[in-house]
């Protein structure tokens, strides 16, 4: 078998390799290589967490007697942190190259579900927790089918999913319900070492997506799964159910944040859900300029999510309202996006 | 049925070229190629690949500028290359690519007269009058039965093309010329057209060329299929390594000839194409076994590969030998058995997974869109498939992992050897490397490939083989299907020949050489070659 080896390297066919270093390179010049590639590249990696850094100075000096205080730092965590969840919970999908633009229907939703069937029907709150995540989970599932078994573009049939779930979430009640359990109530604000405890679930969030992402094969794969799918599949990945999964996911984690977010108000507005589509996703792109530029990641959308935070909140501190958040979301996602592609090689 | 235009054209040149070279770094495509078409005439262009056969279609086509050429006239006018887009169809230019651009979802009467639809006052298309003339033009070329309101898409191979050449020549026909009124009409350049098309198909479209030339056009085709070049060309030009080899009216040479002239260099012994001997090797246990595959264009394969062996497959294009890697992979859809060592399964319902389950590495054509993600990392890509090994403790030690790219690249000798930057950025050769270093973590025992140096430079291609040669060293067994039949000869112990969806002969031993390979695919049975 080994008959050709001599006649494979004809030398009248094959030119002189060029001549390079050495191989293997001594392990000073891989060192040394891996610094200045550190150092290079430190700026736009970290680039948001000083932007941000940047943003609180700024509003500190020019609101220097509201701005810099422990309570409004406490409020722009606390309201901050719902929108992380929902945001971590998108991660994943567009990570896998799907588009969900149903989530804040789902969340909407859920929120809904988990006060009407806690105020209006008297079921007890752990119960209507289950019912809440459940049906986000359902949602999820018929997303999933749709898009990757039957094969209709996801962005199709989530902002279509999103739309019907919003107006069923207005169906139940044009008004807002209040008087929801305390038990949930304080489950998600009770105060710990300043914070409300939803902060801490969404740094809990944070850590186990960052994991997931960093240290296991399921990260790894998902990234295939959206960075090239073909090659994903050819690779023997499991594509469909990898895909399909992260539009579930996405479902469940908006229904537990929607329950949340009714935590934290102690009551449910049935509009409320369609205001945090924008900012979600501002935050997972503009959190896909940090840290691992180019890559949806978890710890990127922690530092835009509170970026964001801190912009909307230190407007409304100066006096400019309404308006300048939807404005100030929307620039900073169109500003992500443009960085991010300029940032990659030409 | 020539026209009388037909006739007074025979004596004008259609298109004339004098001198064009083109070169691509160090690497010479075209060498002062000559090429005379005369009005009226069928002329065939026939080569190997990387003769500069498609280089010089797309010199003519505006795609690349020319280096050097002396003289380019067309209908007698002088032309000057590269043409701008949108300027081929004025100078007496028009083309039929292989990828016919038709658009599926227009009706033939649109696609025929995209760009050159007659309009009244107001850009109001008199419909009924277009339909009259878009039944004139079809009759012309042997469409008679087509609807110019069918929807494209339902029409089949050979009218698509036929409809294509018809478009081109029609475009031709209404672009206003300076000169216009001369006895030559414009050159109509068919490049490939019927590589993928089934026997018949190809006779109806070669119709349409003697259609086009009886018109006073004069046709310029490119082509594999050395019959249809004796069946309807008037003239053939061989191209060899960029330069014109022969040019002579088709009658003044037989098909050996041609083939000897196409291929003919560094061989100076009279060649015999080896008796087919499938199966001849037994006794051991073979690693892979395939057994009546039926696939994209192949039907009826069956081969043996032993452990060690690395048997090529090959043919013309359009013979159908490319379809096989993926289908024996579960990638595309396919019929038959496959054996793989001990493990019998039907290829009816088989998958990536189980077919990797079951022992087998895929690394596909298409580098940075099949075989990986360019976005990604060296270390990420190559080390896809042992991410569940590196898993440990819950976690995948980034030491780990950088330990195991590092001894990946030492092996594979991947330049640079830094695991974290994108794989995008290496050279063709050095990704080839790495998507092959992923497939041997997978511990598969029997390697698929396709086209593995395609846009690799010269240098590197000799590391690929003799990584495919040191992959068969270590006992894997190797299945490389490509059209590239220099590297078939260094690399393989057998060569299958395919040749129009079935084997046709096999060559093994010191039997496989450049020549014989490309013999057996044009389907000569035994062939004289020359120096």
């Amino acid at each position: 078998m080994g008959s050709k080896s001599g006649e494979g390297y004809s030398p009248r066919t094959e030119e002189r390799q060029p001549e390079t270093a050495p191989f293997p390179p001594p392990r000073g010049a891989i060192y040394r290589a891996r610094l200045r590639k550190g150092a290079a590249s430190a700026t736009p990696r970290y680039g948001l967490v000083g932007a941000w850094g940047l943003l609180i100075i700024i509003f500190s000096i020019l609101a220097p007697s509201t701005f810099p205080t422990a309570l409004n730092f406490e409020t722009m965590f606390s309201t901050g942190s719902v929108l992380l969840i929902l945001c971590l919970g998108i991660l994943p999908s567009l990570t896998a190259g799907e588009i969900d633009l149903s989530f804040a229907g789902i969340f909407g939703l859920a929120a809904i579900i988990v006060a009407y069937t806690n105020v209006n029907l008297h079921i007890p709150i752990v119960v209507c927790l289950v019912i809440g995540v459940t049906a986000g989970g359902l949602v999820g599932v018929v997303n999933a089918v749709l898009t990757v078994w039957v094969g209709i573009p996801s962005l199709i049939i989530t902002l279509g999913m999103g739309s019907l779930l919003s107006g069923l979430a207005l169906g139940v009640t044009s008004l807002p319900i209040a008087g929801v359990s305390n038990a949930l109530v304080a489950a998600a604000s009770t105060r710990f070492l300043g914070f409300e405890l939803v902060f801490f679930y969404a740094v809990a969030a944070t850590g186990v997506l960052w994991y997931v992402y960093r240290f296991t094969p399921l990260g790894r794969n998902l990234f295939f799964v959206g960075a090239g799918r073909e090659v994903a599949r050819l690779s023997g990945l499991p594509v469909r159910p990898l895909a399909g999964g992260t539009l579930i996911f996405g479902g469940l984690v908006a229904g537990l944040a929607g329950a949340l977010l009714v935590g934290t108000q102690g009551s449910a507005d049935p509009t409320a859900g369609p205001t945090y589509l924008l900012p979600a996703f501002a935050g997972a792109f503009l959190g896909s300029t940090a840290i691992t530029p180019g890559r949806f990641n978890p710890l990127g959308a922690f530092v835009a999510v509170f970026f964001l935070q801190t912009g909307t909140q230190g407007l409304e501190l100066l006096g400019l309202s309404g308006w300048v958040d939807q404005a100030f979301y929307g620039a900073s996602l169109i500003a992500a996006v443009v960085v991010a592609r300029l940032g990659r090689r030409p | 049925m020539k026209t009388v235009v037909g006739l007074l054209a025979v004596m004008a040149n259609a298109l004339l070229l004098e001198g064009l070279s083109k070169a691509f770094g160090g690497n010479r495509v075209l060498r002062a190629v000559d090429l005379r078409v005369k009005g009226g005439e069928i002329h065939a262009l026939v080569g190997e690949n990387g003769s500069g056969k498609s280089t010089l279609v797309k010199v003519l086509s505006g795609y690349h500028a020319p280096d050097r050429l002396a003289c380019a006239q067309v209908n007698g006018v002088d032309v000057r290359l590269p043409l701008p887009a949108g300027a081929a169809a004025r100078a007496g230019l028009a083309f039929v690519h292989q990828d016919l651009a038709l658009i599926e979802s227009a009706s033939v009467l649109e696609n025929l007269f995209l760009g050159s639809l007659e309009t009244k006052l107001g850009w109001r298309v008199p419909w009924r009058h277009e339909v009259l003339r878009a039944n004139n033009v079809l009759a012309r070329f042997g469409l008679g039965s087509v609807d110019p309101l069918q929807v494209m898409e339902r029409l089949d191979g050979a009218e698509r093309a036929m409809v294509a050449v018809a478009r081109a020549v029609t475009a031709l026909d209404r672009a206003e010329r300076p000169g216009s009124g001369q006895a030559s009409r414009g050159v109509l350049v068919v490049d490939e057209v019927t590589a993928y098309l089934p026997e018949d198909a190809v006779r109806r479209v070669l119709g349409t060329f003697r259609s086009t030339a009886d018109l006073g056009f004069g046709v310029l085709f490119v082509t594999h299929r050395l019959e249809e070049v004796f069946s309807t060309a008037d003239s053939v030009t061989v191209l060899r390594d960029g330069a014109v080899v022969h040019s002579s009216s088709v009658k003044a040479v037989t098909r050996q000839e041609l083939v000897s002239l196409m291929v003919g260099r560094d061989l100076d012994e009279e060649a015999e194409v080896g008796a087919r001997e499938v199966g001849a090797v037994g006794g051991e246990q073979a690693a892979l076994v395939i057994e009546n595959l039926e696939a994209g264009a192949v039907t009826d394969v069956s081969i043996r590969v032993l452990p060690g062996e690395v048997v090529g497959l090959t043919g013309l294009v359009g013979s159908g030998f490319e379809s096989i890697p993926y289908a024996l992979f579960g990638a595309a859809p396919a019929n038959g058995r496959i054996r793989i060592g001990r493990q019998r399964a039907s290829l009816r319902g088989w998958t990536p997974r189980r077919a990797m389950r079951a022992g087998l590495a895929l690394v596909p054509a298409g580098r940075l869109t099949r075989g990986a993600v360019g976005t990604a990392t060296v270390g990420e890509n190559m080390l896809l498939l042992s991410a569940r090994r590196l898993w440990r403790h819950g976690f995948i030690s980034p030491a780990a992992e950088r330990a195991a790219a590092e001894s990946l690249m030492r092996q594979f000798d991947i330049r640079p050897p830094l695991s974290d930057i994108e794989l995008g950025r290496l050279s063709g050769g050095n990704q080839q490397k790495a998507i092959l270093a992923k497939w041997l973590t997978s511990g598969a025992s029997a390697f698929l490939i396709h086209e593995p140096t395609q846009g690799v430079d010269v240098g590197a291609k000799g590391q690929i083989l003799g990584t495919i040669r040191g992959l068969g060293n270590a006992g894997k067994a190797l299945l490389v299907a490509s059209a590239d039949q220099v590297d078939l000869a260094r690399v393989c112990d057998r060569v299958v020949v395919f040749r129009e969806g079935r084997i046709h002969s096999e060559l093994s031993g010191s039997g496989i050489t450049e020549a014989r390979i490309s013999a057996a695919a044009h389907g000569i049975d035994a062939i004289k070659v020359k120096a």
